[in-house]
């Protein structure tokens, strides 16, 4: 990637969760880039803390959790070390958040219209909050994603829509302050596939049109196949694996996501697959070396010493893993094919 | 064999203490997470060691009956009597810890009858919620709660002889229905939890459902509950005695010490001021322990 | 053709919604039946009616109207009217793992009620079955010690599982036992539900949303739409020929791994509207809103299931003979 065009750098990040027992090391040295315009997906199975990392960018972790280590740069701004009310402002104006659950993040008793004008009012986007310009605004949001009537829409509660409209609003109102960078969690779990299809085109097609960028957290390889341009796949709070979207999906190195993929029921009909057996290393003592080990089919005697840093096996592919330490060459038995 | 089934008990009842162990670990973390509670833990514990050693404890152990002595009548706090003395001579701090026992026995009398009752009659109502009896239940619940029981209690204690034992009975009258519509909301939900209804399908008997499957996991509920009420009834207990309802003369007891000693004031302030801070010392530190008790339960359920 | 293990017919549940004359058309006649040692996978958004399905089957709803009939016995009843003999046939295994163990109660005690209920052993041997069925289901004899809460999802799952198998079942209802789980985890409680259902010759009802998953253990598949099946059909036939539009929309929006995935695809029908309320049905067809294809006919009259060549049913009036060019017969 060129460095000159990145939105989001993420550097060495570390996340640390205080709790009975002591720190557990949810995110282990992270570096993740965003370019200006790019869809980049991030990829891993629950507890993988694919969450706590882009609540780690936007700000908003719980107190629980330090930031031991590392920087993230976003936009120009260092943003682990800008003030509150600078980095209000960013968050205001450049970034926002959807939710996996458009139930939890709609206040049940306003009505959607004074909430998505709240959030203009609140970005500082509107120069001296003229309501009549900030209502405007708030039509132009939902009529950008397609919602029938706008004018009736603002007037109704949440619970008067259903879950693929709750998830519409809430797109709406992270799109009517945004500028540079969208970021989805989850947002389609709850949802349908015939209604997840509509919301994610529609997210795709607003992103393409204001020319932003995306992260899409999903567990499912299949969602961000369909809306990425990057997969970074996540295990136990580190990438282990991180590609242009169509190479992963041909050739999977990394053993967890060859696992990973395996286990996706397929509509070709081949059966259930063994899946991956065991389950997460515990974080407050995480293995030495590489955090897959224990349940890694390949594993050697290195990758319970050392960790493994991102190698790279083709042009815009890279694992972290031994088994490519040297280039792809070094194993051919591992081929997916 | 039977060493080998032996073995296997052993084996069992280790594992079985070990998870234990555990557990108990755990549920100390999430309850000391909150410095206050462990504060309110140290002063319920000291309190109650007050009550069960009082003649120990106390400097004064006579004072705490019948007791006269002119000579150091209405003496400030000093080194000798460290709280002071009443118009009889007798030293306050040593009534005080002599009514740390009647104010416990107080809360725990009242509580002993109340939560079980309330605790049967709000569990069935709760989980038989559509049922013609849980209305009937609620109904009378609600008419309970709709008197207020320290006037309840004044009536019963101004028509039958006043004394503890009655004013006991009166609070115990009216307190079970709280803890009946806090059980009835809680069974009520848990009903609809798949456990409940899976138990129900495999055919299990009502029994075992409401005993063995919903009550367990209203404990944490009741226990927060009653850890608070303890300081709630010391307090209703208090003012019983206050207006000469509860404990009387010469036995000592907090409201009393009070309304004795307000007479005097501003001059005997002692008089007045210890047993009050008394009061609001069992009250704040079973409410700091209450607190505590809801944090360690309910990250223990999730 | 092997005997049905459980036929429903016209099978109703409406709810009263608290308005006079109005109901949630839940399920709105559906019959189907389930045969000895067959897998029957029961699909549908949510809001079909599908777990509606399930839960009326275990006898958890009153039935509205219909029959259901186990072996030629009568199961229409509630499931406290049912004699234990028939429950002991019948479990089932709900979504949510988190929710369908006890928190307060350990694996041992929990696997120990249907055995107690039932009279399957003896008391003395109650801790041996246990441990037996923990082993069946693949898990370590002594988790009996362990709580609910320090389990994973998908260890739970299991242990739900087991429970159900406890009463030595012939048919099971899952209703969506693998959808709170990470797929990983998802693969291995399917591999180990699926070999139980040979090893111990259960007939599964396999309710779930995930049709990739579907097409990998069902013999038949029947997809629900508004409380209505709308076709159903052998796997493959259900897959590479789907009839109905609903089905097409349905397959055609599922995101997928694969370049060859994409190809079995059918023809994309562009998912459009939302599954309207319950209460309010659309006359006629109950699709027709969201159908590319709809004509006159499809808003006025209700299509009827019809069998549109062997053993593949569907309930589309333009489906097999006008909708051929459209579909990939």
């Amino acid at each position: 990637m060129k460095e000159g065009n990145l939105l989001l750098d993420i550097k060495d990040l570390h996340v640390h969760y205080q709790v009975y027992g002591g720190k557990t090391k949810v995110i282990d040295g992270i570096d993740f880039q965003v370019e200006a315009g790019k869809k980049i997906g991030l990829v891993g199975e629950s507890g993988c803390g694919k969450t706590t990392m882009v609540r780690s960018v936007m700000q908003v972790l719980p107190t629980q959790a330090r930031i031991p280590k590392g920087e993230v740069f976003f936009d120009g701004d260092a943003l682990l070390k800008i003030s509150k009310r600078d980095l209000n402002r960013v968050r205001g104006q450049k970034m926002s958040m959807i939710f996996q659950d458009p139930t939890a993040s709609l206040n049940p008793v306003f009505t959607i219209g004074s909430q998505i004008e709240d959030t203009i009012r609140y970005s500082g986007m509107v120069k001296g909050n003229d309501k009549k310009v900030i209502h405007e605004k708030a039509i132009q949001a939902l009529k950008d994603c397609s919602m029938p009537d706008p004018e009736r829409l603002l007037k109704c509660y949440p619970f008067e829509l259903s879950g693929g409209m709750r998830q519409r609003v809430c797109i709406a109102m992270a799109l009517a302050t945004a500028s540079k960078l969208m970021i989805a969690d989850e947002p389609t779990t709850n949802l349908d596939v015939t209604i997840q299809d509509q919301v994610l085109r529609l997210i795709r097609q607003l992103c393409e049109k204001k020319n932003m960028s995306l992260i899409l957290i999903t567990h499912s390889l299949g969602v961000a196949r369909m809306m990425t341009d990057w997969i970074y796949v996540m295990y136990a709070g580190q990438i282990v694996e991180k590609a242009v979207t169509s190479r992963i999906f041909e050739h999977p190195y990394h053993p967890y996501t060859v696992g990973l993929m395996e286990s996706i029921p397929k509509l070709t009909g081949e059966g259930i697959m063994e899946g991956i057996s065991g389950k997460l290393p515990n974080y407050l003592n995480p293995p030495k070396g590489c955090r897959f080990q224990d349940r890694c089919k390949k594993v050697m005697e290195k990758c319970r010493n050392c960790k493994p840093r991102l190698f790279p096996v083709e042009e815009n592919h890279q694992v972290a893993c031994f088994l490519y330490e040297r280039g792809r060459a070094e194993d051919p038995e591992v081929s997916h094919e | 064999m039977e060493d080998r089934n032996g073995n296997v008990e052993a084996e069992e009842r280790r594992k079985k203490r070990q998870a234990r162990t555990e557990n108990l670990k755990r549920k100390w973390y999430q309850f000391s997470r909150n410095k206050m509670s462990v504060v309110g833990l140290v002063i319920v514990v000291l309190i109650i060691l007050a009550a069960v050693f009082q003649s120990l404890i106390a400097p004064y152990p006579q004072h705490a009956k019948e007791y006269v002595d002119f000579a150091n009548a209405n003496k400030a706090p000093c080194a000798q009597f460290l709280l002071g003395t009443d118009a009889y001579g007798r030293d306050v701090l040593s009534r005080i810890i002599f009514s740390f026992r009647n104010a416990l026995m107080m809360g725990l009398g009242v509580l002993c009858v109340a939560v079980p009752v309330g605790v049967i009659m709000g569990l069935i109502a709760g989980y038989y919620k559509d049922k013609i009896g849980s209305t009937v239940i609620m109904r009378v619940v609600d008419i309970f709660l709709s008197l207020p029981s320290l006037v309840l209690a004044l009536a019963v204690a101004a028509l039958l002889e006043p004394n503890l034992f009655h004013s006991m009975m009166a609070l115990t009258f009216s307190w079970w229905a709280w803890y009946a519509r806090l059980v009835y909301g809680k069974a009520s939900s848990i009903r609809k939890e798949y456990y409940i209804q899976s138990a129900e399908l495999i055919g299990a008997g009502r029994f075992h459902i409401l005993f063995r499957e919903v009550l367990p996991n209203c404990f944490s509920t009741i226990l927060t509950k009653m850890t608070l009420d303890m300081g709630v009834v010391i307090l209703m207990g208090a003012s019983l005695s206050f207006v000469g309802l509860g404990e009387q003369p010469p036995n000592p007891a907090l409201g009393t010490m009070i309304s004795d000693g307000y007479k005097t004031l501003p001059e005997n302030w002692w008089l007045t001021l210890f047993p009050a801070l008394a009061i609001m010392l069992i009250v704040l530190a079973f409410n700091l322990l209450g607190d505590g008790i809801s944090d360690m339960m309910s990250s223990g359920e999730g | 053709m092997s005997d049905p293990i459980l036929t429903v017919k016209n099978l109703k549940k409406y709810f009263p919604t608290g308005k006079e004359g109005k109901f949630v058309k839940a399920i709105d006649d559906v019959s189907f039946e389930i045969r000895e040692n067959e897998v029957v996978g029961l699909v549908g958004e949510s809001g079909s009616g599908k777990s509606t399905t399930a839960y009326t089957i275990m006898g958890m709803h009153a039935i509205t109207s219909g029959a259901i009939t186990y072996r030629g016995r009568d199961l229409s009843m509630p499931a406290k009217k049912r004699p234990a003999e028939l429950k002991k046939e019948i479990q089932i295994v709900f979504q949510d793992p988190g929710t369908s163990l006890n928190p307060q109660r350990n694996v041992g005690q929990i696997l120990q009620m249907p055995l107690k209920v039932h009279h399957i052993v003896e008391k003395h041997e109650w801790l041996k079955r246990e441990e037996e069925l923990l082993r069946l289901v693949g898990m370590e004899p002594d988790t009996v010690y362990r709580y609910p809460k320090s389990l994973g999802g998908g260890e739970r799952q299991l242990v739900a599982i087991a429970r159900a198998l406890a009463t030595n079942p012939s048919l099971m209802v899952l209703d969506e036992p693998t959808s709170s789980l990470d797929v990983s985890i998802q693969a291995k409680i399917i591999r180990t539900l699926m070999d139980l259902q040979k090893k111990l010759g259960m007939s599964y009802l396999f309710i779930t949303h995930d049709m990739s998953l579907m097409r990998n253990i069902a013999d038949r598949i029947a997809i629900m739409y508004l409380g209505r099946i709308m076709e159903m059909a052998p796997a493959q036939a259900f897959f590479e020929n789907p009839q109905h539009p609903y089905t097409k929309m349905l397959v055609s929006s599922i995101p997928v791994v694969l370049e060859e995935e994409e190809k079995l695809k059918p023809d994309r029908v562009e998912s459009r509207g939302e599954i309207p309320s319950p209460v309010d049905i659309p006359p006629g067809c109950r699709f027709h809103g969201r159908c590319p294809y709809a004509e006159e006919i499809c808003r006025r009259e209700e299509p009827p299931m019809r069998e549109v060549l062997p053993d593949h049913y569907v309930a589309c009036h333009l489906a097999g003979g006008k909708n051929e060019t459209k579909g990939r017969i």
